[in-house]
């Protein structure tokens, strides 16, 4: 039978059971509960998997929770004394979880919280002592804190090839944070802050990179390819935006460390090849190309006019930061509920 | 160890989870020190067991769970000035609070769900919007001419998008709005300058 079933029988068995004995066999919703088990009991010993078991017991599965709630409320006749629950008992949803770990060898500290449980189990005289145990070990909490530190570990050496600075210091401060997590609810809530300020910085990014550079990228890269006026005037008037609004020139936007790191990560190494055959082999060389097919489009047209000093300022959080270095560093300085103490 | 120290003994290390952040943990630590009393004052595992029946075998600690949980998510939207998904939040909190067992928590919790997730969703989507507005608004100005009609179409169906996900949306809502704020780089003088290029649109 599959693990996540049997699981879910024996959960109904032992609740099923515990009420027998409070209730006694010959109450109504005890036996109408025995025979639904028993049902279903049966379609999960010919089910290969869990889901073709909540497939055929889509009746079944709903009428089982209502016989529940019908045993809960009837009165119990004879007091029963607790029932301490088995030490395998209590681990069985672990070991399941820990079978369910893809690629172990990826999650070794993960894995070794796992041992550790259950080696707890196998050392605890009861279910409750080794609840007891785990509990104050904190290998509950371990359990999801480390498992999001090495996936956050992971994915940020993953991303070292990808230009997303935003998402580096999400995950450099995801680890730094459940290092420190001591409970559930702390997980919850610094991973709830952390995905919050990552949605807004990720769309702030985007903005960014949109309205700075890839418009009039893309324009100068469609000029390249087909030199119409209608491509012409695509790289005049988003060059005038630019400097419109930022008061950049085309130099000041290459030497923009967060547009180079976009620039290298993202377009260099897809189009490298092609310009080193031409001989241009440098990206500075690239922007040389660029700034001459640049002046080229706005050549004997009206001069262009740049904004003033405070058009090189741009708002982060309500926070005004300069367009020359801040970005991406300001990401690390996305406001925190935290930091009013 | 015997049952009941055995008992008391769990009720003190979930006690001292809560403490490296009692504010994070505000119902689950005053839950946690009542059963630390109890289970001290009690005479036998019986004697506990009952207590622990007549608090619906630890519902109230699956609900001071969820309370601590929807308290936290409210602070945190609070503080990026989020009233939407503040408010849903809030629903989720009041419909803890009103559980009474086991199983009206759970279903309560996935009837409030499906009843507002899709308004939240809403509201999420319009923050997408509202930074593809002003993608597509610059996309407009940058236009060459023979393409303006088209792109000002563009612009217009983007805006028409946004007001079905916020019926409010205004240039004042854009101004003023946290959410939408957090993800724009202009600070109100080059928003409305933006944003007059389209102002047909925006009426």
């Amino acid at each position: 039978m599959d693990d996540t079933v049997k699981m879910m029988l024996s959960s109904y068995e032992s609740g099923i059971q515990n009420y027998r004995k409070s209730l006694g066999d010959d109450n109504a919703a005890v036996i109408k509960a025995v025979e639904c088990f028993e049902k279903l009991k049966a379609i999960g010993e010919s089910s290969k998997d869990i889901m073709e078991f909540t497939g055929k017991t889509t009746d079944l599965l709903p009428e089982m929770s209502k016989l529940f709630m019908d045993l809960y409320n009837e009165k119990p006749v004879h007091k029963v004394a607790p029932e301490v629950p088995t030490s395998e008992k209590m681990a069985m949803a672990y070991h399941m979880s820990y079978n369910s770990i893809q690629d172990k060898e990826k999650s070794p500290e993960t894995c070794k919280v796992y041992e550790r449980i259950f080696e707890i189990e196998k050392q605890s005289e009861n279910g409750l002592q080794f609840l007891r145990l785990i509990t104050e070990e904190g290998l509950l909490i371990k359990m999801s804190s480390i498992s999001l530190m090495e996936t956050s570990q992971r994915l940020l050496q993953n991303q070292q090839d990808v230009s997303l600075p935003q998402m580096d210091y999400y995950h450099q401060n995801m680890i730094n944070e459940m290092r420190e997590a001591k409970s559930t609810a702390e997980i919850d809530y610094y991973s709830n802050i952390r995905a919050d300020i990552s949605y807004y910085e990720n769309q702030w990014d985007t903005f960014y990179l949109i309205v700075i550079y890839v418009n009039l990228g893309n324009a100068i890269t469609s000029y390249m390819l087909s030199r119409t006026e209608e491509n012409r005037q695509c790289v005049e008037y988003s060059y005038r935006f630019l400097a419109k609004y930022f008061g950049l020139t085309y130099d000041e936007l290459m030497a923009l460390p967060r547009i180079r790191d976009y620039f290298n990560k993202m377009i260099w190494v897809t189009i490298r090849e092609k310009y080193t055959a031409m001989g241009c082999d440098t990206p500075e060389k690239y922007f040389e190309s660029e700034k001459a097919l640049l002046m080229q489009c706005i050549d004997s047209r009206a001069p262009i006019e740049f904004g003033n000093e405070n058009r090189k300022m741009l708002t982060f959080f309500g926070k005004q930061y300069h367009v020359r270095n801040e970005v991406p560093g300001l990401y690390a300085k996305a406001p925190h509920p935290d930091d009013n103490g | 160890m015997e049952l009941l120290h055995e008992q008391q003994k769990y009720y003190e290390a979930k006690l001292a989870e809560c403490k490296n952040r009692p504010d994070l943990n505000a119902y689950q630590k005053k839950l946690f020190e009542e059963y630390v009393a109890k289970s001290s004052a009690c005479s036998s595992v019986e004697e506990l067991t009952d207590f622990i029946a007549s608090r619906g075998n630890y519902f109230d600690i699956a609900q001071a769970d969820q309370q601590d949980r929807y308290a936290n998510m409210i602070k945190i939207q609070q503080f990026y000035k989020n009233k939407k998904r503040e408010e849903y939040y809030a629903a989720k909190l009041e419909t803890v609070k009103q559980a009474t067992d086991h199983m009206s928590l759970s279903k309560n919790l996935t009837d409030i769900e499906s009843k507002i997730s899709e308004e939240e969703k809403k509201s999420t989507q319009a923050v997408q919007e509202v930074l593809n507005l002003y993608i597509k608004t610059v996309e407009y100005i940058t236009a060459p001419d023979t393409k303006k009609n088209k792109y000002f179409a563009e612009v217009k169906d983007k805006w028409m998008q946004l007001k079905k996900l916020d019926p409010e949306i205004s240039l004042d809502k854009i101004l003023n709005y946290p959410p939408y704020r957090h993800v724009s780089i202009f600070e109100d003088e080059r928003i409305v300058e933006l944003f007059s290029n389209i102002r047909e649109v925006m009426q």
